[in-house]
């Protein structure tokens, strides 16, 4: 079976943010985790922007098993909304995007956002003169 | 040869042959700058980008009773009040009192054009014509007298690209510019900048009709910092920024797609200006400079991170390198990001040449023409003589 990699957030409810589910995801799950970002302070809802990989059976389970506990799964691009229509593809936010989720398209030269790539550093957010691009991590 | 004359009763007829910057090159690349002198009649250019000088006369109408306004806010932005009774001045660049620069005067003329009721604040000295001394009501812009686009320096002649070579990231007006080399920002739309195209200023000048905003507006003439003594290269394209347009227009007629507030990060507040010009082409002089191309404009790029008027360089690129997505400094690879948007410039461009070749739009043959004699100074450093004997707390 092939190795697959997909990047989701996870939401922790309060009470859970000091759980040690990442340990078992690897331990019991087999899976690589890369942590992408992370917000967690004790007695809050945490998140955290991970890239999983492996068997893709493996990661369904370890995502049920995150569900089971209580955990938020979500796939990482809902999280992320570039308003295209106010957008001027201006440029500013190409410099912050390390990731190169967005870039400049070199025929029509308009912004396009890749979402697979983003790991919402939202370095663009405060970066975008116009304000069209907002997170809601 | 061509005038302005002919190319108007073309116009009318609609004859004329209107193409943009761009497709102007590729026109002088297939069948050479001859035919291009023959061929084509007018060549639109544009620009569209964070322009801080930039800002909008209005008259709000007398109130009653009747106030002579010394302190003026919109939005909470104050405007400049040092003009008769109910006229002011609001500047792109003026900040919110209450919001800091995530809101500021780009913001209020962007809000006013697209229609919303504005917050007008007032307060103003007792007299016996005017004895109101407060006001505070909603506006539109509607409900203005005038409202008067004026923009004291737009449309650069090419402009500086900016690097960073310290080992913080830099928050500028060129916007971020990361630590030791990481990006390099340019803001000119290279074979498309109107000034670029018309490098020597013959036929832009006092009285030039352009798109402004959406709408129309004239050029007034050279614009502040104006600076035709800078250095240029063999075809006269000046090789960092150079000339500037002081602009006028209608707000009343613009759209608020091509006039948007906006807020750079840990800078401040600035308008981004939609900006067309069309340049007639009367002669193969003409035809040649409005035929330059990206590979043949070159700027400079300086070190933002030396905290002098006059800052370091890494050498001169051109506006295809840096449009490629990067340029060579020192022999490494460095990503370069525009801060102004092509996108919109190319947009314009298309319009402006649409607007033409209906016939909806002429050209105005200018009284006066930009200067080319003017140098460019800085501030004087010379002591202020009252402060002479040390600061007295």
């Amino acid at each position: 079976m092939n190795t697959v990699t997909r990047r989701v957030v996870l939401t922790f409810p309060a009470n859970l943010v000091e759980d040690t589910a990442i340990y078992h995801l690897i331990k019991d799950y087999d899976l690589v985790v890369n942590i992408l970002r992370a917000k967690i302070i004790p007695k809050e809802i945490g998140r955290i922007v991970l890239e999983l990989r492996g068997k893709i059976d493996n990661i369904k389970k370890g995502v049920s098993y995150l569900e089971s506990k209580g955990i938020e799964v979500k796939p990482l691009a809902q999280d992320i909304y570039l308003n295209e229509d106010k957008c001027v593809s201006c440029g500013m936010c190409l410099a912050v995007c390390h990731q190169k989720a967005l870039s400049l398209n070199k025929n029509t030269w308009k912004i396009e956002f890749n979402r697979d790539d983003c790991i919402l550093c939202e370095q663009c957010v405060s970066v975008c003169p116009l304000k069209v691009i907002q997170v809601t991590f | 040869m061509k005038t302005y004359e002919e190319i108007n009763e073309k116009i009318k007829q609609g004859k004329a042959v209107v193409v943009t910057a761009d497709e102007v090159c590729e026109l002088a690349e297939a069948e050479g700058i001859k035919a291009v002198a023959e061929k084509v009649d007018v060549v639109t250019t544009a620009t569209f980008g964070p322009m801080c000088s930039s800002g909008v006369f209005l008259n709000f109408g007398h109130a009653d009773p009747p106030i002579k306004m010394s302190k003026i806010w919109l939005n909470n932005v104050p405007a400049y009040a040092g003009l008769a009774a109910v006229d002011a001045y609001l500047g792109a660049t003026a900040v919110s009192e209450t919001e800091g620069i995530q809101y500021g005067g780009g913001h209020v003329i962007e809000d006013l054009l697209s229609g919303k009721p504005i917050r007008l604040e007032a307060e103003g000295c007792k007299t016996d014509c005017y004895p109101a001394e407060r006001v505070s009501v909603q506006i539109t812009l509607d409900s203005l007298n005038q409202a008067i686009l004026l923009n004291p320096r737009n449309a650069y002649q090419n402009y500086a690209a900016a690097t960073n070579s310290s080992s913080r990231t830099l928050h500028t007006y060129m916007g971020t510019l990361l630590p030791r080399l990481g990006n390099v920002a340019y803001s000119t739309s290279g074979q498309l900048n109107p000034l670029i195209n018309d490098p020597e200023y013959r036929t832009i000048g006092l009285g030039t009709k352009i798109f402004l905003g959406g709408g129309i507006g004239y050029v007034l003439g050279e614009g502040t910092q104006h600076n035709p003594n800078q250095l240029r290269a063999a075809n006269k394209v000046p090789l960092s920024s150079a000339g500037t347009l002081m602009l006028m227009g209608d707000l009343k007629q613009m759209n608020p797609r091509y006039l948007r507030g906006a807020t750079i990060k840990k800078y401040g507040v600035s308008l981004m200006v939609g900006i067309g010009i069309p340049i007639p082409v009367l002669d193969e002089g003409i035809a040649e400079s409005v035929s330059v191309r990206d590979k043949d404009i070159y700027t400079t790029i300086y070190d933002y991170s030396v905290e002098k008027l006059s800052r370091p360089t890494y050498g001169r690129v051109n506006y295809q390198e840096l449009k490629s997505g990067s340029v060579q400094i020192n022999g490494n690879q460095v990503p370069t990001n525009p801060v102004s948007s092509l996108f919109m410039a190319k947009e314009i461009a298309a319009i402006l040449k649409d607007w033409i070749r209906r016939g909806e739009f002429f050209l105005v043959e200018p009284i006066c023409l930009l200067p080319r004699d003017t140098r460019l100074k800085p501030l004087p450093q010379k002591e202020d003589e009252s402060k002479k004997d040390g600061l007295k707390l």
